[in-house]
């Protein structure tokens, strides 16, 4: 309980910062976050350049919108950062059509995988992970991948999650519930038609 | 799979990162960016002020506030006394000093250590004031109020440490009488027989302590062998059971005729005289103190109250 009543007091304390136009704190949220929304629009939208254009581009709309706004839109600058980042895809896909492929990259992506353990099958086993999110994850609901995406992956919590989408933490816990549900449904269909092939 | 293998699948994704060039390009980018639209860097002054607002309106928040006094209260009962302690009686933070010994007494849950700290704050207190109205600067006639309040306050806390002093010389007498019954039973066929060992011995202690007592106020080093009961049977008259190595010599003659190159059994007599007449070194010295403080010898108070002091450590 201290350490959420700590982060609030942290983020509250760095955007009436934000609001001075401190360029220190906005260099260190910028630090701080950048990874978690570069990965929440690439898993969305599935495209390395486009995800780093929107990334970039969200940081320096929710710049502005801390200098022009009253900041009674988001409890912490995470969310802040977030919302900012859902109205960049959805203009994205409002310029070049929601229908696009999301699924697997026509060319290499340039991202890193941050793996910090020393076992090089571990770290194979991580690549693989993320090869089934890449592939998996666009053929579930809008709604079903950005829980999944804000929840499992960028590790959120419930009451962030809430915040961000507008919706209550009861309705958070049923859409991640139901999303997983999916997901796994997905995997299984496809374990099961392998199995039909061999 | 189950949901858990499909969830720790699922927090690999954390591992995905954008590549580190592009991070440091873009970040170069980005803060180019900000700095045309005014961005600057704040001063300390400012950032000190914003974490000050950020933490007034924080403590408002009921559970914030809960925690503050929570630590606050933690904090000054731990540090209160440090900080506090050396406040003299006529200085503001003086009051905050008695509130402060007075919160570490309650924390205190031994009785007889209780007493002692209350005798050696109330000792301190005394000597304290007895510095001040030594003070020829403050003691003059237009604080003669102050003065007078002071002396008033002086002669309490005297009483206080006369007090608690009778107490744990009255608390150490009965827990001797305990322990001496509870020998008593074990030995129950013996006890007849070593009665008068059982009395001489407890005479012994007395004047052990008394003896004890002594090292601290005239300078004279006795090395007290402990007795016990199963030692030979003891008398105080012409006795040789105490072993003293007197030291130092005794400098000064005082109300217990203590003189020079006195002799073992003398300095032991005299002790016990005094115990036997009822009379505790301590209650005389607290005395003598109050006739030094009436006559305004506020020094040589002090002396006597530092005394007292060092015989509660």
């Amino acid at each position: 309980m201290s350490s959420n009543l700590f982060k609030k007091f942290k983020s509250k304390q760095t955007l009436d910062r934000l609001k001075k136009k401190d360029q220190t704190a906005f260099t260190m949220a910028y630090d701080e976050n950048i990874a978690d929304i570069y990965r929440f629009v690439y898993f969305k939208i599935g495209n390395d350049e486009e995800a780093k254009d929107i990334t970039s581009d969200v940081f320096l709309k929710t710049w502005n919108h801390i200098q022009t706004n009253s900041l009674q839109d988001a409890k912490t600058l995470r969310a802040l950062f977030y919302k900012v980042a859902r109205n960049a895809i959805i203009d994205h896909y409002r310029e070049h059509g929601k229908g696009k492929v999301l699924s697997l990259e026509e060319s290499a992506p340039h991202f890193d995988i941050v793996f910090e353990g020393k076992d090089e099958g571990e770290r194979l086993d991580v690549e693989k992970d993320i090869e089934l999110i890449k592939t998996k994850l666009p053929l579930l609901k809008e709604e079903y991948r950005e829980a999944i995406i804000m929840r499992f992956i960028n590790e959120l919590e419930l009451a962030e999650i809430a915040d961000i989408t507008g919706k209550s933490r009861g309705n958070i816990r049923v859409l991640i519930h139901r999303a997983l549900k999916a997901l796994k449904a997905l995997l299984d269909e496809e374990k099961t038609a392998e199995e039909k092939k061999v | 799979m189950n949901e858990k293998d499909l969830i720790a699948k699922l927090n690999n994704g954390k591992h995905l990162s954008p590549d580190k060039e592009w991070l440091t390009s873009n970040r170069e980018l980005f803060l180019t960016q900000i700095a045309n639209s005014g961005a600057e860097k704040l001063s300390m002054w400012q950032i000190f002020s914003i974490n000050l607002r950020c933490f007034a309106k924080a403590s408002s928040q009921p559970v914030f506030a809960s925690l503050l006094f929570l630590f606050i209260l933690i904090a000054s009962s731990v540090f209160s006394h440090k900080i506090f302690s050396e406040a003299k009686p006529n200085d503001t933070l003086y009051i905050a000093r008695v509130i402060s010994e007075k919160a570490k007494l309650n924390t205190v849950l031994d009785n007889t250590q209780r007493d002692k700290m209350a005798a050696k704050f109330a000792a301190r207190h005394a000597e304290d004031i007895s510095a001040l109205l030594a003070n020829p600067e403050f003691n003059t006639e237009e604080n003669k109020e102050k003065v007078d309040k002071l002396s008033d306050d002086f002669n309490k806390e005297i009483e206080t440490v006369k007090n608690k002093i009778a107490k744990l010389n009255s608390d150490e007498e009965k827990n001797r009488v305990v322990a001496d019954d509870d020998e008593g039973e074990d030995n129950k066929e013996e006890e007849e027989g070593n009665s008068e060992i059982a009395s001489t011995t407890s005479e012994e202690e007395v004047i052990t302590i008394a003896s004890d007592k002594l090292v601290a106020d005239k300078g004279i080093e006795l090395d007290i062998k402990e007795e016990t009961e199963e030692d030979s049977l003891v008398t105080l008259e012409g006795d040789t059971a105490l072993e003293t190595i007197i030291t130092n010599e005794v400098l000064e003659d005082d109300h217990n005729n203590i003189s020079q190159g006195s002799s073992t059994e003398e300095i032991a007599g005299a002790l016990l005289e005094e115990v036997e007449n009822g009379k505790n070194i301590d209650e005389k010295l607290i005395e003598e103190v109050k006739t030094l403080f009436k006559a305004q010898k506020y020094s040589e108070a002090i002396e006597k109250l530092y005394q007292i002091n060092n015989m509660l450590k």
